[in-house]
């Protein structure tokens, strides 16, 4: 489904990735596991397209990657970033204006679904007509992941999104990806509770 | 019609004569003003000595290629000014926001010398040069501020423009938090100008035909016609330059290109 050949980044006259391969198929639980700076997080800009290889390719259900394929890409997987300043205003404006736009309009049961996501995320209704600035590492980080949820797409892209939130709460998260069935999931993390858990194929970065 | 009241070169001699007023207070209080204002009061006399000579001319010619060539100039001189504010790249950009300058205050001037001050030719050059001269004048600090918003918020913010395209928004929709920014802050001095008028200030143009000897209800008319036609023109201008500049400035993944604005002096030849 997802496949990276030989993908090389280079940045200011660095290389980032090198030689990178890794193919990921439907269905497929993949930890990108590595300190920080290795150039995880680029592996997953690559399939959104906001980072280019500078040789290689990345293939996306056996096509490459192209500035025409990569829209599609973007309406298929649900990225939750590891940057969270990911928007401003209150909250429910927030995610209002995400599932306004024409490729998430289609979506239902919005109200019971988001109650279910913010509920298994331990976020409280309350937290809705806050600003988005005005929120903790943690709490932004886990509306990001009510909105991945709610988008219910069938690739969740995961840039250490346990970063913030507490030991508790992580191993909620690593279990709620695990236990998805028929998603593919591509988690980046430095954290070891996604190594400890099960049922990942984990590729680790920055080492050897 | 009695006229203005003539200022006679010796008049305009003792007016500059004030000006030891606040020379004499940067002098006393060390303020480093002193030669900025020289350079600025000298620039100005120049400068518009220079316009009157021409407009002296060009009004007395009244002929349409030469209004049409001066209107022209006056657009470059906008959009020039706009790329070199906003810090964009002169030789993508200069082109774009020349065009965008050009049909909305083209479309404005016309429209408001056929329809409001029903001219018999629309390019008179006394009313053509002088409402150009506001539309670009105001146009030109609100596309300063307007595409130089856009472009340095969606830099400044590309995580929040990532994550909306990340999310499925098409370009479009990733882009309306911005526009929607840029024309706020464009169009921001113009509302709260528009809403203290009259109360706060009697506006240039108004204060001249009064002192020109018009009534002051003709000024009044005069002068919401010409507010109204400069928020529209800064309205399409900002529009038009944003719109006619996304193509140079986004690939076709929908990502910022990093070659949009001109690189600074200092950070070059490290």
């Amino acid at each position: 489904m997802i496949h990276y050949e030989k993908v090389r980044v280079t940045f200011d006259g660095v290389d980032v990735l090198r030689d990178f391969d890794l193919s990921v198929d439907a269905g497929d639980k993949v930890l990108i596991y590595g300190k920080s700076g290795v150039g995880k997080s680029t592996i997953l800009k690559l399939l959104l397209g906001f980072a280019r290889p500078d040789a290689g390719a990345v293939y996306f259900e056996g096509r490459v990657l192209d500035k025409g394929l990569v829209w599609e890409v973007r309406k298929r997987v649900a990225y939750v970033s590891q940057d969270m300043d990911i928007g401003e205003g209150k909250v429910a404006g927030f995610i209002e204006d995400i599932m306004s736009y024409k490729a998430n309009q289609d979506l239902n049961d919005l109200d019971s679904r988001m109650r279910r996501a913010m509920d298994l995320f331990e976020l409280n209704r309350s937290i809705l007509e806050k600003d988005m600035g005005d929120l903790s590492g943690g709490e932004k980080q886990r509306v990001g992941l009510t909105v991945a949820v709610l988008l219910g797409r069938g690739i969740y892209l995961l840039d250490e999104v346990t970063s913030a939130v507490d030991q508790e709460m992580k191993k909620k998260i690593v279990d709620y990806f695990a236990g998805l069935e028929g998603k593919t999931v591509l988690s980046v993390s430095h954290d070891v509770n996604w190594l400890e858990k099960d049922g990942f194929k984990v590729v680790r970065m920055g080492v050897g | 019609m009695m006229g203005a009241q003539d200022i006679s070169w010796p008049a305009l001699g003792f007016c500059m004569a004030m000006l030891t007023v606040p020379l004499a207070i940067f002098v006393l209080l060390k303020v480093k003003l002193i030669k900025v204002t020289a350079w600025s009061a000298l620039r100005m006399c120049v400068q518009l000595l220079l316009v009157g000579l021409f407009l002296k001319y060009i009004f007395e010619w009244n002929s349409n290629p030469i209004t049409l060539a001066w209107l022209l100039l006056m657009i470059i001189f906008a959009a020039l000014s706009v790329t070199g504010s906003t810090g964009l790249n002169y030789r993508r950009y200069a082109p774009l926001v020349f065009t965008s300058f050009l049909v909305s205050a083209f479309l404005v001037l016309l429209y408001f010398n056929g329809m409001v001050i029903r001219l018999d030719n629309l390019l008179e050059a006394r009313y053509a040069i002088a409402i150009a001269g506001m539309l670009l004048g105001n146009s030109l600090r609100g596309a300063i501020i307007g595409i130089g918003d856009f472009y340095k918020s969606i830099k400044r913010d590309e995580n929040r423009y990532q994550f909306a395209l990340a999310s499925g928004a098409t370009r479009y929709e990733a882009l309306a938090p911005y526009l929607g920014g840029g024309m706020t802050m464009a169009l921001k001095p113009a509302l709260a100008n528009m809403a203290a008028m009259g109360l706060v200030f009697l506006p240039g143009m108004m204060t001249g035909q009064i002192l020109s000897g018009e009534s002051p209800l003709l000024a009044v008319r005069y002068q919401i016609a010409i507010v109204v036609a400069i928020f529209v023109c800064v309205t399409m201008t900002v529009t038009l330059a944003v719109i006619l500049t996304l193509v140079m400035s986004f690939d076709g993944f929908g990502v910022l290109r990093k070659d949009i604005f001109r690189k600074k002096r200092s950070t070059s030849g490290a």
